[in-house]
């Protein structure tokens, strides 16, 4: 299991997606268009269905309809672990990190796909599995130190606060490179360094070969970071375009405005 | 860059410290029942040597409840599957134990697996109920093929794989080294790669999948390799105690397995096998005046350290919030 | 033909038996998944304390604790089992809410102990305990019915009714449906969760004391038949779902009959094998039970 070696650039794009849980519907014939080297923002009020629109892209929800496409790769039928493999990657809005490994081992369980070593190395001490330990080691540990949070890697995540774990979370999700990233709101619990630190690494992060997707609430942040927009609200796409074009969209006002509260 | 590798390296070393503590705990341990036999004899050695056969009884059943998060009460099918092993091995083929274990071994993998693989959906209690299934089914699977297994009466596992040494020392070495070899293949399996996606796959099983590591995956190689483990604890129990029979390997045996992992507190080191292997061998033992009040001391054991970790983890709880407003 | 007709003879009377024999799975079952439905605790010292309330009843009437008449020695019994249920539930009530590992283990720590007080006090007696019912028996339609197969139906019939009563009509059993179907909720609402609790724990005691007096005539008592009495309950709610409690009824009377079938035409040594089989057959097609309807929800 590695991930394909294919390194070419691809669109990550869904088409007309229907999702519902029993009566409630929760996503209407959403259709995005994810450019790689650019980063996408999906904003929305509260309960629009951004996370839910993750899950899809993700495999851990299944749309009712609607398809959703990876380059040339039809991504409707296979399970998370075969999008994993296939490069896409992502944060969690609800942090899911170990308690039992470090903040290090916690960022390696984002390399799993990229390591080989069989169960023979699982028990026996290698040289091979041994070299290919220290070299993910060495992965994790740059992937934190770019978040700045390299003095955090041999502490349990029981001991940090959350806005160091949100980051540990995002360096999890970046360690792999992967050919598609979805941050599930990265900068919540952060302060403004952390959440400064956080976007020069994406910034820094971001190549060609690309798709990042950031769901959030902080709306400087999604302003200064994205080159382009998503408004999501009840389950539709009310909105699109640049950031300027977003802040001026009538209906967008209307949604921000009528619900100050987010 | 170099603020990360002077964090690296302060880290490494603090860690190494509390790691080379650690260590230096079960070297001692390992020194001191090196020396053993040439301290005391007899009984005392036997019974040794049967702790550390049920020590890796009790290091399998933690590595379930370590790494999946789920409990067995049928571990002992996969314990006599690895005592059947050596004692079959030997009365058809004349094989000793150096040749039966990785026999033992591939037993206890195939039968986990064959286990695992239909019960790979299902968690907690269901899992619970069919262990128990699996521990009753057992005996008389054990009773009724009589023509392998010697029926009621089992089988006797004489032979000692070198011929020059006193059988008593043997027995008791070879268990002993078998025993460490196991811890330090799991001390290796933590950090690999397949140990940590085993442990996030308990912690958060869909955001695992996200990182490619699937549940059933994960459930059918535990299940393996607790039920290799297991086998090998089988294999060296027949080897110490010379007999096999299925009044071993009952359902209360496997709860029994259970509670020498809670006891040690599901930890995976030496000591902790020790502790765990101990608390079977020896509690039975030296209350054998009092045997009907084993299930009893082993049930309040049981009950106590679970409600003494629930209770520790809540201070712990406390503590880390007073600490952190 | 002589197959066939083999084939008619015997099957009445087979599911007949495994249906009596079922009732008593069914209330097993019932218990388990009493505690199981209100406290999310799966009681693995069910069958054990059902072991010890037989072993009561027997003591405490042929003399070997006591010298009571049969009906005092049950009553005897029943005031101390559901002491015990409560003392039980009293130790594991830290753990409730917090981890299905904790509590699985804490309840088969105290089933260590209700066995080990078994041993302690009856020793490795094997005993029989017959039921104070006059014997008669009649044919029906090609079935022997005993006086025996007509107690159990009736006693399961009135316990069973008696239970979906309460869950029915009173304020107790519209409770227990309140936790059972959300504890947080119903927590909310100024329900009194271990009261609750208390009840389903104290009910399960009493059917597992019934159901251990109405199977013992049928086998014998030792301190060990109650473990394969326990795997039958365990079966007979897996197969009703262990969220249901007429599941569990009907659970029961199908896994008495299923048995009975493959004890006669296949082998009656493997009938723990069978339920090992019936389990993992059960769980990997209807994880919900056979009674479940398919509904969707969110992952």
């Amino acid at each position: 299991m590695t991930i394909m070696a294919d390194t070419g650039a691809h669109p990550l794009r869904a088409d007309g997606l229907h999702l519902s849980f029993g009566n409630v519907q929760v996503l209407t014939d959403v259709s995005i268009f994810l450019e790689p080297g650019r980063i996408t923002g999906l904003i929305g009020p509260n309960g629009a269905g951004k996370t839910s629109l993750f899950n899809c892209l993700t495999g851990l929800y299944r749309p009712k309809r609607g398809r959703i496409s990876f380059g040339d790769i039809q991504l409707e039928d296979l399970p998370p672990n075969r999008r994993a493999n296939l490069g896409i990657s992502r944060s969690f809005q609800h942090m899911a990190l170990s308690a039992d490994l470090s903040v290090l081992e916690n960022v390696m369980v984002g390399l799993t796909l990229s390591r080989t070593t069989g169960w023979v190395g699982a028990f026996l001490p290698l040289p091979a599995s041994r070299t290919e330990s220290v070299a993910a080691n060495r992965k994790a540990m740059s992937a934190l130190a770019s978040l700045g949070i390299a003095s955090a890697a041999m502490m349990t995540p029981a001991e940090l606060p959350p806005g160091t774990l949100r980051l540990v979370e995002i360096a999890r999700a970046m360690v792999c490179e992967p050919r598609a990233l979805l941050l599930d709101e990265p900068a919540a619990g952060l302060n403004a360094v952390e959440t400064r630190d956080l976007m020069r690494a994406l910034q820094r992060l971001i190549h060609p070969g690309l798709v990042v997707v950031v769901v959030e609430h902080d709306m400087d942040l999604i302003m200064q970071l994205c080159d382009q927009i998503y408004v999501l609200s009840a389950g539709r796409v009310i909105a699109y375009g640049s950031p300027q074009e977003v802040r001026r969209d009538p209906e967008v006002i209307r949604i921000y405005l009528g619900d100050p509260d987010d | 860059m170099s603020d990360m590798a002077q964090a690296t390296k302060r880290l490494r070393l603090a860690r190494g410290g509390l790691l080379d503590l650690r260590n230096l705990g079960a070297a001692a341990l390992l020194c001191l029942l090196l020396a053993l036999p040439f301290v005391v004899g007899g009984f005392l050695l036997y019974t040794l040597t049967l702790c550390f056969a049920n020590a890796l009884g009790a290091l399998s059943v933690s590595l379930l409840v370590r790494y999946s998060g789920e409990v067995s009460i049928g571990h002992s099918f996969f314990v006599a599957l690895g005592a059947y092993a050596v004692a079959i091995m030997e009365k058809q083929f004349g094989l000793s134990l150096l040749l039966s274990l990785p026999v033992a071994v591939l037993l206890g993998i195939a039968g986990g697996i064959i286990f695992a693989y239909p019960s790979r959906r299902l968690s907690g209690i269901y899992l619970a109920v069919s262990t128990m299934a699996l521990a009753l089914a057992l005996p008389e699977i054990l009773v009724h093929s009589e023509k392998v297994t010697g029926g009621f009466e089992g089988l006797y596992v004489t032979l000692v794989p070198l011929p020059s040494v006193a059988k008593e020392l043997q027995r008791y070495y070879i268990a002993l080294a078998i025993l460490v070899v196991a811890c330090l293949a799991l001390a290796q399996l933590r950090g690999s790669r397949q140990g940590l996606a085993l442990l996030m796959a308990r912690a958060h099983p869909s955001a695992a999948e996200a990182f490619g590591i699937t549940r059933g995956w994960a459930r059918v190689s535990v299940f393996a390799i607790s039920a290799a483990l297991a086998s090998v604890g089988g294999a060296v129990m027949a080897f110490a105690s010379s007999t096999v029979s299925p009044n071993s390997f009952t359902l209360w045996s496997s709860i029994f397995l259970l509670v020498g992992s809670v006891v040690s507190l599901n930890r995976l080191t030496l000591p902790a096998g020790i502790i765990g292997g101990a608390f079977l061998t020896l509690v039975p033992n030296y209350l054998a005046s009092a045997g009907d009040w084993v299930p009893i001391l082993y049930g309040a054991a049981l009950v106590a350290v679970t409600l003494c970790v629930n209770c520790a983890s809540d201070i712990r709880l406390l503590l880390a919030r007073r600490e952190r407003p | 033909m002589t197959v066939l007709s083999g084939f008619a003879s015997d099957l009445p009377p087979l599911l007949w038996s495994g249906a009596v024999s079922g009732c008593l799975y069914g209330l097993g079952a019932l218990g388990l998944v009493m505690t199981y439905k209100s406290s999310r605790v799966v009681n693995f010292a069910h069958g054990n304390l059902a072991g010890l309330a037989a072993f009561l009843v027997y003591g405490f009437s042929n003399g070997a604790l006591l010298n009571l008449s049969w009906g005092n020695a049950v009553l005897f019994s029943a005031v101390l089992i559901a002491l015990i249920a409560t003392l039980s539930y009293a130790l594991i009530s830290p753990i409730v809410f917090k981890s299905d590992l904790a509590s699985t283990i804490a309840t088969l720590g105290i089933g260590l102990m209700l066995q080990g007080l078994i041993q302690l006090l009856f020793g490795a007696d094997i005993v029989n305990l017959d039921l104070p019912v006059p014997r008669f028996g009649f044919s029906l339609a090609g079935v022997r019915v005993s006086s025996y197969d007509l107690t159990v139906l009736v006693v399961t019939l009135l316990i069973v009714g008696a239970l979906f009563f309460v869950i029915d009509r009173t304020r107790l059993g519209i409770a227990f449906r309140a936790v059972s179907t959300n504890p947080f909720a119903s927590r909310v609402c100024g329900l009194n969760l271990r009261s609750v609790h208390l009840f389903a724990w104290l009910s399960s005691a009493v059917l597992g004391l019934v159901a251990a007096l109405l199977i013992v005539p049928t086998t014998f008592l030792s301190s060990t038949t109650m473990s394969s009495f326990m795997l039958q309950a365990f079966t007979a709610a897996v197969v009703g779902g262990f969220n249901s409690l007429p599941g569990a009824a009907v659970g029961g009377v199908l896994v008495g009959i299923a048995m009975n079938l493959f004890a006669f035409y296949v082998s009656p040594e493997f009938m723990n094998t069978f339920l090992l089989a019936v389990i993992l057959l059960t769980l990997n097609l209807f994880p919900g039970g056979l009674l479940e309807k398919v509904s969707g929800g969110r992952v």
